[in-house]
């Protein structure tokens, strides 16, 4: 398992509160409105210990979990998770400016989810200086008997997860949801060669 | 090797759809893929609305993902799954499994001009249509076959696996909303001989005409099932020990009074039946509540066939005195 050393962790943290912020920024701007959003707490953890962890969370939870891949330069690349509780996301609709009946519940999280997870990305990769593709988020689970499972297929994919707990208060509503990125070893290698650089220029 | 070349051939042999659009949504491009299928020259409608050009696209819907684009700088999709299609194209699958239009998954990416630094949005649009075809076979198949695991080969009602988890299932609803729940067993007289008069086909022949007969005698929220052999079942959600009884009788009478036409021959078949209702202080599990229809079902047969039987626990004292 490969590890961050508290250095490593540090600056990714750091690098992440910017990125979440160019993110919330932009999302502000985009929905006219004001967010406040917490500093995102982020963890590194074996990707084969997150599906337990998970269900256990979400056990009694109607939740949904879309997952979206990325793809960057220089081995940058992996898998974004989101997971929405639904009980706190009654107002997607108003949040995203949709017409409640134009649009379908799986549609408005897929397209939040691309949003926080691309802004956010964009975000990352930029100070990484590297640009990312995307492909279409997908909507893997509805039940949270199938969570566990589904987690457990992805994380065999995939070595470290980094798991950012996320807050975004919209105005008058607030929404939660967890983002995991899932991302292999090799990737992980190239980040922490990133953070190492990124720390010696300091 | 120079490669620049290479991209507008490539586009116009593209098997998918490019579609550029301005800020303002005009249009600025499409390629061959989306010319062809329109049949409209990209030179006729080139910096005109793109609302005005495709009329059924979702307005309101499309501008807030085109902005969305623009503003966040990042791309945003659209999956047939979810909305069918974007730009109302014909599709070319000779066999079109019911869709009169080109199912697509779209990806909306922001482009920007690398001298002027204009901003574009361009639609990549694929032809989902044979997955979105295959996906509907898939679920059809599933659906029959989630069917004919439920149902019983002969009688085409539900077989008892199901059925006994149906049971089950109402039990724990009937318990937890505080509803009365019954239950109906009951049984073909004189199967056996019927089977002879008739030999095994007139035997089955009546077990299936009674089970559909009825069927359509009983609400559709109760639940008929083949419990075994001649042996039924039905579920009474929501009904009491007196209501239960009604039916009971109703269905009695009526088969009863069905007559049957099997080669030329009419055949009268009859029942016994035995109604029970759910006690949730004395049934701990579903077993304890179909014994007791059995016995009332036993004692309706003791008591001459062709007839129904209220469960009451009196009925076990009895049951002990014939039988000794």
């Amino acid at each position: 398992m490969v590890r961050l050393t508290p250095d490593q962790q540090d600056a990714l943290q750091e690098l992440m509160n910017i990125a979440m912020g160019g993110a919330s920024d932009q999302l502000a701007r985009f929905l006219n409105t004001f967010i406040h959003l917490q500093v995102p707490a982020i963890q590194v953890v074996e990707a084969c210990s997150v599906p337990e962890q998970l269900s256990r969370t979400y056990i009694d939870n109607d939740i949904r979990l879309v997952s979206q891949g990325f793809m960057g330069s220089a081995g940058i690349q992996g898998e974004a998770m989101l997971l929405y509780n639904m009980a706190s996301t009654h107002h997607l609709a108003a949040i995203l400016g949709y017409q409640q009946d134009d649009t379908s519940e799986s549609e408005m999280l897929s397209d939040i989810s691309s949003i926080l997870t691309t802004t956010f990305l964009n975000s990352l990769s930029a100070q990484l200086d590297s640009s990312l593709s995307y492909s279409a988020p997908r909507i893997l689970s509805c039940q949270p008997t199938e969570l566990k499972q589904r987690l457990t297929e992805l994380s065999e994919r995939w070595t470290a997860a980094l798991q950012v707990n996320i807050h975004y208060q919209v105005t008058d509503y607030a929404f939660d949801c967890e983002m995991i990125l899932l991302i292999p070893g090799s990737a992980l290698a190239t980040l922490q060669q990133r953070l190492d650089h990124i720390l010696q220029e300091f | 090797m120079d490669a620049h070349w290479l991209a507008l051939p490539i586009l116009n042999q593209l098997n998918s759809g490019v579609l550029v659009l301005t800020t303002d949504y005009t249009i600025s491009y499409y390629n061959q893929f989306i010319e062809r299928r329109l049949g409209v020259p990209l030179v006729e409608v080139r910096d005109r609305c793109v609302f005005d050009v495709f009329t059924d696209l979702p307005e309101a819907w499309l501008t807030r993902k085109l902005d969305s684009v623009v503003a966040l700088n990042a791309p945003t999709f659209s999956s047939w799954e979810q909305r069918p299609y974007i730009v109302k194209l014909p599709h070319l699958r000779p066999v079109s499994g019911g869709t009169d239009y080109m199912m697509q998954n779209c990806t909306m990416l922001p482009l920007q001009h690398p001298k002027t630094k204009e901003t574009f949005v361009c639609l990549l649009i694929e032809d989902a249509t044979d997955v979105s075809i295959y996906q509907q076979e898939l679920q059809q198949n599933m659906q029959a076959l989630q069917q004919a695991n439920r149902l019983d080969g002969l009688t085409k009602v539900l077989n008892r696996a199901h059925w006994e988890e149906l049971l089950q299932t109402e039990m724990l609803r009937a318990k937890r909303y505080h509803q009365p729940l019954s239950l109906i067993l009951f049984d073909l007289d004189k199967f056996k001989q019927l089977n002879d008069d008739y030999g095994h086909l007139g035997g089955d022949f009546v077990l299936i005409e009674l089970a559909s007969f009825i069927q359509s005698l009983l609400r559709e929220s109760d639940y008929l099932g083949r419990y075994g052999g001649e042996e039924f079942g039905i579920i009474l959600p929501n009904t009491a020990l007196q209501g239960a009884s009604e039916v009971a009788e109703r269905v009695c009478k009526a088969v009863a009074e069905h007559e049957l036409l099997f080669n030329q021959r009419h055949i009268r078949a009859t029942i016994s039946l035995g109604v029970a209702e759910l006690n949730t202080h004395r049934h701990k599990d579903a077993h304890d509540l179909l014994q007791c229809a059995d016995i009332a079902l036993y004692v309706s047969k003791r008591q001459g066939r062709n007839r129904s039987t209220k469960y009451h626990e009196q009925l076990q004292d009895y049951l002990q005195k014939v039988n000794s």
